[in-house]
C-alpha cells in the first residue's frame, strides 16, 4: 500500500509541474507591450500616413502616423553591435536599410514589409569612410579606404530592384587625411576636416571635379578653437559653428547658399516629404529653439521666406529631453492652405508626432532599454486608511467616550466614502473585479496582485506603470545624471501608513564625479522633501551601496550605507535615528567591493563605528583572476540571494526519514568569472562561493571549452548557472546544491566565522535551446515549490520547475521507491521544453534582455516582468492556485445546489411528518 | 616551529556519487611559491608571522616557519573587546606577487588556543587567489580558556578548484541499455507490491464478489 500511495504521490509532482493556461484566461492577468527602440531615422512615406523608421535597436519599422500603431517591424540581425546605418525612400515604393557590422543592404516593399533582396558587403578590412546614399535607380555606396600613394574612393552601386552590384574602379583622393568628416549627396561627396578651414566637394564618378572651398568664401567666419560640424539632409549640407547656423544645396559648381538668414538657434532642419511632387524640393523646414519651447519654421526656398502663417510653436510632452532627429511631412489642405506634420525623437528616446496645434502620439522608447525594475505596493484605499486612522496609536482621546466617539466619527467618515464610490461610480455592485480594467484607482487589493512597477532606463527616464493594465502612470526624467551605472533602491514601502513612502535613484553626476541622489514618492513621482526638487549632490563617489534593514526608529526607512571611494561609510538619509541604527548593528555589519576588472574583492567591517565617526576596516581580500599575459579574464557576474527571500524547510527529509539539513549561509555569494585563454582561444568559466563576511572561498569549480552567455540564479541553497559549451555546441545547464549533512551545527544563528564546511551536489543537463535570461520565481514565505523562468532567444519564456535540475536525480533507468517516497525524478541528461511551460503562449517577446520577480500577498502567485524589445507582464502560480479559487468557479451553480438541498429538506420533512401521520392513522 | 601539510579534499557529494576529479595532478601549471604572513589584532600595526613555503603547488607539499612566543594575554583582551586577528599573507609565483588579507575573530582564536587553519585557494591555471584563516568551526566564543602555551599550531591546507559538472549521457545511455538487454532476457526482477502487479484481475473479482454480495441478501428474505 506504501508503494502505491507514494506513486500516487509522484503522480501529484508531475501534475504540479504541469502549468499551461486556459485558451479563457489569456489576457486576463497578462499583457504585452510591442517596441522599436529609440529612432536614429524616420521618414514620411509620399502620403504621409506612414512613418518609416529605423532604430538603435536594430529594428525597421512602419508606423501608422494617425495612431502610432506599429503596422510591421522587423529585427534585422541579433548581434549586439548592429544597427541600423542608414535608411532611404526608394521611388518605387520600397525601403532600404543598411546595418553595419555586418554591413547588409535590405530592400522592402513598404507596404507590406515584405523583403526584396538584400545582400551582405563583405570586409575584409573596416573602411576609414563608408557612406550610403540613393540615386533614382540604384542605393550607393562609397568607401573610402587606404592605398600605397595615400587613399582612394571605391563606388559600388546596388539596382534599387534587384540587387545587382556594380563596382566602378577605385580613384584616388590625394587630399583625404583621417578624420574628415564627409556626407555623401549624391553624386557628390562634400567633406570638411575639423581642423581645415575650407570644404572639399567632389564628384564620385569623376574625382577630376574636386573642388576646395574656403570657408570664408561661404560666408563664415571661423574663431580660433572653433570647430565648425557638417550635416546633410537629402540633398542640402549645413555648417554649424558656435554662433551660426548655414545651409547650402550641393551643385555641380559647388555650394549654393540657400535661406539667407537661419536663426542660430536652429536645433535641426529637414526637407519635408510633399504631396505634391512638382513642389518637391520647394520647402525647407527647421526646428528652432526658443527660451523653452521650440518652433518648427516653414522656409520657401523659391522666394527665400518664412512662410509665418504655416509655421509655428511647438511644445513637447513635460518629460521629453532635447530633440535630436526631425522629420516632417507638408499638405495642402482642400482649402489651399499648407500645414506641416512632424515626427521628432528626443534624447530620452521618447518618439512624438504632432502638428501646429498639438503632439498627437508619443511613444516610449525608453522601455526598449530598461536598466532596473522594482514593484512596488500601491497604498491602501481611503477607506482602510480611515480604520488605519481609527486604531492608530498617536490618539489624543482615550477612554471609553473617547473611542467611541472615534469609532463613530471613522463610521461616518467610511460611510461618506462609500457614498462617493458609488456616485462616482468606482463600486460595480453587479461585477466581481475584472482584472485589466482601466479605470482602477491606484488603490492596494486584498491579495497584493495590483502594484506599480517602477522602470528606470538608459536614458535616465523613470516610469510607473500599472500591473493590471500597462498603463504608464507617471514619467519623469532625470536631469544632469550620468545613468551609466544607477540604482533605484525602495527605502520605505507604502505598508506603513501614514508614513509616505521613498525610492532613491543612486546615480554619477554627469558634470562632476561625485554621486547624486533622486528621491521620490514612488506613487505619485514626485521628487521628496530633500535637497533641490529632491536631488541631494554628495560630495563624494560611491563606490558601494547597501539598503539596511528597517526599524520602528528609524520610521520603518531602509537606512541607505553608502561606500566612498576612501571606504568611508556614509547613511541616508542622514538623521540621527538612521545613524544610531547603523553604530548599533555595526558589529554584525560588513560590505564587500569588487572590481571585475582586476578580479580584487575587499571585504569590510564596520565594527569600530561610532555615532560621531562611521568609519570602515578591511578585513579580506581576494584576487580571483589569472594574471599570466595569455589569458584573459574578468568577473562576468556577481550574484547574492533576494534579501526577502524566506526559506521555508531547514532541510530536506530522506526516504530513510532521515533529514539532510540545507546549507543555508546567508553571506554567500556566487561569483562567476570568465576568461580566454589565448593560445587555443577556449573559453573558460570559473565559479566561486564566497562568505563575504569572512572572506572563506566556500566552494570553487571550472568550466572549460564555454563560451557566453552565462547566467546565474542563486536561492536558498542552490545555485544554477548556464554556459554556452564550445565544444559540444550546445547550452548546458549545471546545478549545484549545498547540504550541512545529516546533523545541523548551528540551528539558531548562523555565523561566517565558525561555519561548517557544506556538501555539494552537482549535475549538470543539456538545454535545448539558447537563453539570454534567466531568473527564479519567489513566494512571500518561500513555501510555494521554486521554478526558473528561462528568456528563449525565440522569444519564449519557459517556467522549469527546479526539480528537474535537482542535483540528486541518480542516473538509474527507473524510479526505485526511494527516490519516490523523497519526490526526485531519475537522471534524464536533456531538459524537455514543454508547450505548455511557456507562460508567454503566442506572445513573442523579442529580444529578451531580463526578467524581474517579485511576490505577491498571495503566497501561490509571483508577478513577472519581461523586458526586452517588448515588455511583458504576467502571474505565474508554481505550485497552482492552492489559496484561491479557479476563474471559472460556479458561484451560481453552488449557491442554487444549497438552495435546492435546504428547499428538499424541508419539503422531505414535511412529506415525511405527512406520512408518519397517516401510517399512525392506520 | 610547526610543520603540518595537508592536502584538502572536499567532502564527497552526499548523494554516494563519486566527486569528479578532484586531483591536484590537473593543475595546468605547477609552481613554488614563497608565502609570507604578516599579522595584527584589531587595529595595531602589522608584525611579520612568519612564511609558508610552497614546494610545488601540485603535488602539495608545504611547510611552515613562524616565530613562536606571543603573549596570550594580548589575545584574551582582544578577545573580549571582540576584535578582528587580521592575517596579511604577500605571495609571490611565477613572478606574480599578489597580497591578500583575511580575518577571523580573535575569540575564536583565543580559544581554539591559536590552532589555526591556512587555506590556500588555487584555481585550474595555477594561480593562488585567495589565502584565508579560520579556526576549527566548532567554536563559540564563550570565554573561557585555561592559560595556554601561546604558539600557533597551523594546518596548512591547499584547496584545488574541481571540474565542473558534465551531462552525463554516456552513463545514461548504457543504464538505458543495460535495462533493454535485462528486458529482453526477461532478468528484470519485478519489485512491485502484489497489488500493484496484479491488480487488474483483482479489482474485477472483488467486483464480482461485491455485485453477488449485494444481490445475496434478497434472497432469504423473499
Amino acid at each position: 500500500m506504501k508503494t502505491s500511495s507514494s506513486s500516487l504521490c509522484i503522480v501529484f509532482i508531475f501534475i504540479q509541474t504541469i502549468n499551461g493556461l486556459y485558451e479563457d484566461q489569456i489576457g486576463k492577468f497578462d499583457w504585452r507591450q510591442q517596441y522599436i527602440g529609440k529612432v536614429k531615422h524616420a521618414i514620411f512615406d509620399s502620403t504621409g500616413k506612414k512613418i518609416v523608421v529605423g532604430t538603435e535597436e536594430n529594428t525597421l519599422a512602419l508606423l501608422h502616423a494617425g495612431t502610432g500603431k506599429i503596422e510591421w517591424r522587423h529585427l534585422l540581425g541579433s548581434s549586439a553591435k548592429s544597427t541600423i546605418t542608414s535608411l532611404f525612400l526608394l521611388s518605387n515604393g520600397k525601403v532600404a536599410s543598411v546595418s553595419n557590422f555586418p554591413t547588409i543592404v535590405r530592400v522592402f516593399d513598404v507596404s507590406s514589409g515584405i523583403l526584396q533582396w538584400e545582400t551582405a558587403v563583405a570586409k575584409d578590412i573596416q573602411p576609414v569612410l563608408c557612406k550610403w546614399s540613393v540615386s533614382k535607380r540604384d542605393v550607393i555606396s562609397i568607401e573610402i579606404n587606404p592605398s600605397r600613394s595615400g587613399y582612394d574612393l571605391r563606388l559600388t552601386e546596388y539596382s534599387a530592384t534587384s540587387g545587382t552590384e556594380n563596382v566602378s574602379p577605385a580613384t584616388e583622393l590625394p587630399w583625404f587625411t583621417p578624420g574628415t568628416n564627409c556626407q555623401l549627396v549624391f553624386p557628390h561627396l562634400v567633406c570638411l576636416h575639423p581642423q581645415d578651414d575650407a570644404v572639399n566637394i567632389v564628384d564620385v564618378r569623376n574625382s577630376d571635379t574636386h573642388q576646395r572651398i574656403e570657408l570664408q568664401y561661404l560666408g563664415i567666419t571661423v574663431g580660433a578653437g572653433q570647430l565648425v560640424t557638417l550635416g546633410v539632409t537629402k540633398n542640402f549640407v549645413s555648417l554649424r559653428t558656435t554662433g551660426t547656423f548655414s545651409l547650402y544645396k550641393v551643385t555641380d559648381e559647388g555650394l549654393q547658399r540657400t535661406g539667407a538668414e537661419w536663426p542660430s538657434e536652429t536645433v535641426l532642419v529637414s526637407v519635408p516629404t510633399v504631396k505634391d511632387t512638382e513642389a518637391r524640393g520647394q520647402y525647407m523646414a527647421a526646428l528652432i529653439k526658443r527660451e523653452k519651447n521650440y518652433s518648427v519654421r516653414i522656409y520657401d526656398l523659391e522666394t527665400d521666406q518664412v512662410l509665418d502663417d504655416v509655421s509655428g510653436d511647438m511644445k513637447l510632452p513635460d518629460q521629453a529631453g532635447e530633440p535630436d532627429l526631425l522629420s516632417t511631412f507638408l499638405m495642402r489642405k482642400p482649402n489651399g492652405e499648407l500645414s506641416y506634420r512632424y515626427a521628432i525623437s528626443t534624447t530620452d528616446d521618447s518618439f512624438h508626432y504632432g502638428s501646429k496645434k498639438e503632439v498627437y502620439w508619443t511613444r516610449e522608447e525608453a522601455l526598449t532599454s530598461i536598466v532596473q525594475v522594482e514593484m512596488v505596493d500601491l497604498p491602501v484605499s481611503s477607506i482602510e486608511a480611515s480604520i488605519e486612522e481609527e486604531f492608530g496609536s498617536d490618539q489624543p482621546l482615550s477612554g471609553i467616550l473617547g473611542h467611541t466617539i472615534r469609532r463613530l466619527s471613522s463610521q461616518f467618515r467610511q460611510l461618506l466614502i462609500v457614498a462617493q464610490q458609488l456616485v462616482a461610480g468606482q463600486i460595480s455592485l453587479v461585477h466581481r473585479d475584472a482584472v485589466g480594467s482601466n479605470s482602477k484607482a491606484l488603490e492596494r487589493d486584498r491579495f497584493g496582485l495590483h502594484k506599480l512597477i517602477l522602470i528606470l532606463t538608459r536614458p535616465g527616464k523613470l516610469f510607473a506603470m500599472d500591473t493590471l493594465s500597462g498603463r504608464i502612470v507617471w514619467q519623469r526624467l532625470l536631469k544632469n545624471v550620468n545613468t551609466d551605472k544607477v540604482r533605484l533602491y525602495v527605502q520605505r514601502t507604502s505598508i506603513h501608513y501614514p508614513l509616505e513612502p521613498q525610492c532613491t535613484i543612486l546615480a554619477k553626476s554627469s558634470t562632476s564625479n561625485q554621486a547624486v541622489l533622486f528621491i521620490f514618492h514612488p506613487i505619485t513621482g514626485e521628487p521628496a522633501q530633500f535637497g533641490s526638487e529632491g536631488y541631494v549632490n554628495l560630495s563624494y563617489n560611491v563606490q558601494q551601496a547597501l539598503l539596511l534593514p528597517q526599524n520602528e526608529e528609524t520610521e520603518y526607512m531602509k537606512p541607505l550605507l553608502l561606500l566612498d571611494e576612501s571606504a568611508a561609510p556614509h547613511v541616508f538619509p542622514p538623521t540621527e535615528s538612521a545613524i544610531n541604527h547603523v553604530v548599533k548593528m555595526s558589529n554584525n555589519l560588513f560590505m564587500f567591493v569588487a572590481d571585475t576588472k582586476s578580479c580584487v574583492l575587499r571585504g569590510y567591517s564596520l565594527a569600530k563605528s561610532r555615532a560621531d565617526q562611521l568609519s570602515s576596516a578591511a578585513v579580506w581580500q581576494l584576487q580571483l583572476c589569472s594574471s599570466s599575459d595569455s589569458v584573459e579574464e574578468e568577473i562576468v557576474s556577481i550574484v547574492s540571494r533576494h534579501p526577502e527571500e524566506k526559506v521555508f524547510s531547514q532541510g530536506r527529509v530522506l526516504a530513510d526519514r532521515s533529514v539532510l539539513y540545507k546549507y543555508l549561509n546567508p553571506n554567500m555569494v556566487v561569483v562567476a568569472t570568465a576568461g580566454t585563454n589565448h593560445p587555443h582561444h577556449r573559453g573558460y568559466l570559473n565559479l566561486y562561493l564566497i562568505d563575504v563576511v569572512s572572506g572563506a572561498v566556500v566552494f570553487s569549480t571550472s568550466h572549460r571549452r564555454v563560451q557566453s552567455p552565462y547566467h546565474v540564479v542563486y536561492a536558498e541553497n542552490w545555485i544554477v548557472y548556464s554556459y554556452y559549451n564550445e565544444k559540444y555546441r550546445r547550452t548546458e545547464l549545471s546545478s549545484l546544491e549545498l547540504f550541512e549533512g545529516q546533523t545541523q551545527s548551528n540551528s539558531t544563528a548562523f555565523s561566517s566565522f565558525s561555519a561548517p564546511q557544506p556538501l555539494v551536489d552537482r549535475q549538470a543537463y543539456i538545454y535545448p535551446a539558447h537563453i539570454t535570461a534567466m531568473k527564479d520565481t519567489v513566494s512571500e514565505q518561500g513555501m510555494t515549490a521554486k521554478h526558473i523562468l528561462l528568456g528563449l532567444t525565440n522569444g519564449w519564456i519557459q517556467e522549469m520547475p527546479r526539480a528537474f535540475l535537482d542535483p540528486r536525480r541518480p542516473v538509474v533507468a527507473a524510479a526505485t521507491p526511494e527516490m519516490r517516497e523523497e519526490g526526485i525524478m531519475p537522471y534524464l541528461p536533456e531538459l524537455p521544453i514543454p508547450a505548455e511551460a511557456i507562460i508567454n503562449y503566442n506572445q513573442t517577446i523579442s529580444n529578451i534582455k531580463s526578467i524581474y520577480v517579485t511576490p505577491s500577498s498571495l503566497e501561490s502567485t509571483a508577478l513577472v516582468f519581461v523586458c526586452g524589445l517588448d515588455i511583458f507582464f504576467t502571474h505565474v502560480t508554481p505550485s497552482r492556485t492552492f489559496d484561491v479559487l479557479n476563474d471559472d468557479f460556479e458561484y451560481g451553480f453552488i449557491a442554487l445546489v444549497l438552495i435546492g438541498l435546504t428547499l428538499a429538506s424541508f419539503i422531505t420533512k414535511r412529506l415525511a411528518g405527512k406520512k408518519s401521520l397517516r401510517q399512525a392513522w392506520k | 616551529m610547526l610543520t603540518i601539510c595537508q592536502r584538502e579534499p572536499y567532502p564527497e557529494a552526499a548523494s554516494g556519487k563519486p566527486s569528479l576529479g578532484q586531483e591536484s595532478g590537473e593543475l595546468e601549471s605547477d609552481a613554488s611559491s614563497v608565502i609570507q604572513l604578516s599579522h595584527s589584532l584589531g587595529s595595531q600595526p602589522f608584525e611579520t608571522r612568519g612564511q609558508i613555503n610552497v614546494r610545488s603547488l601540485k603535488s602539495g607539499s608545504v611547510n611552515i616557519q613562524q616565530d613562536s612566543s606571543y603573549d596570550w594575554k594580548d589575545y584574551k583582551e582582544a578577545g573580549e573587546a571582540n576584535e578582528f586577528y587580521h592575517l596579511e599573507a604577500f605571495v609571490k609565483y611565477n613572478g606574480i606577487e599578489r597580497t591578500f588579507l583575511t580575518s577571523t575573530k580573535a575569540c575564536l582564536l583565543y580559544e581554539s588556543q591559536l590552532a589555526d587553519i591556512i587555506t590556500i585557494h588555487v584555481d585550474l591555471l595555477g594561480n593562488i587567489y585567495g589565502v584565508s584563516v579560520a579556526t576549527p568551526h566548532s567554536q563559540q566564543c564563550t570565554g573561557t580558556v585555561p592559560e595556554f602555551e601561546p604558539n600557533f599550531n597551523t594546518t596548512v591546507l591547499i584547496s584545488y578548484m574541481e571540474h565542473g559538472p558534465v551531462p552525463d549521457v554516456a552513463m545514461y545511455v548504457q543504464k538505458v541499455e543495460q535495462e533493454k538487454v535485462a528486458k529482453e532476457r526477461g532478468e528484470t526482477k519485478d519489485n512491485r507490491s502484489f497489488i500493484a502487479k496484479y491488480w487488474m484481475y483483482i479489482v474485477p473479482l472483488v467486483l464480482v464478489f461485491m455485485m453477488s454480495g449485494a444481490s445475496n441478501p434478497e434472497q432469504p428474505a423473499r
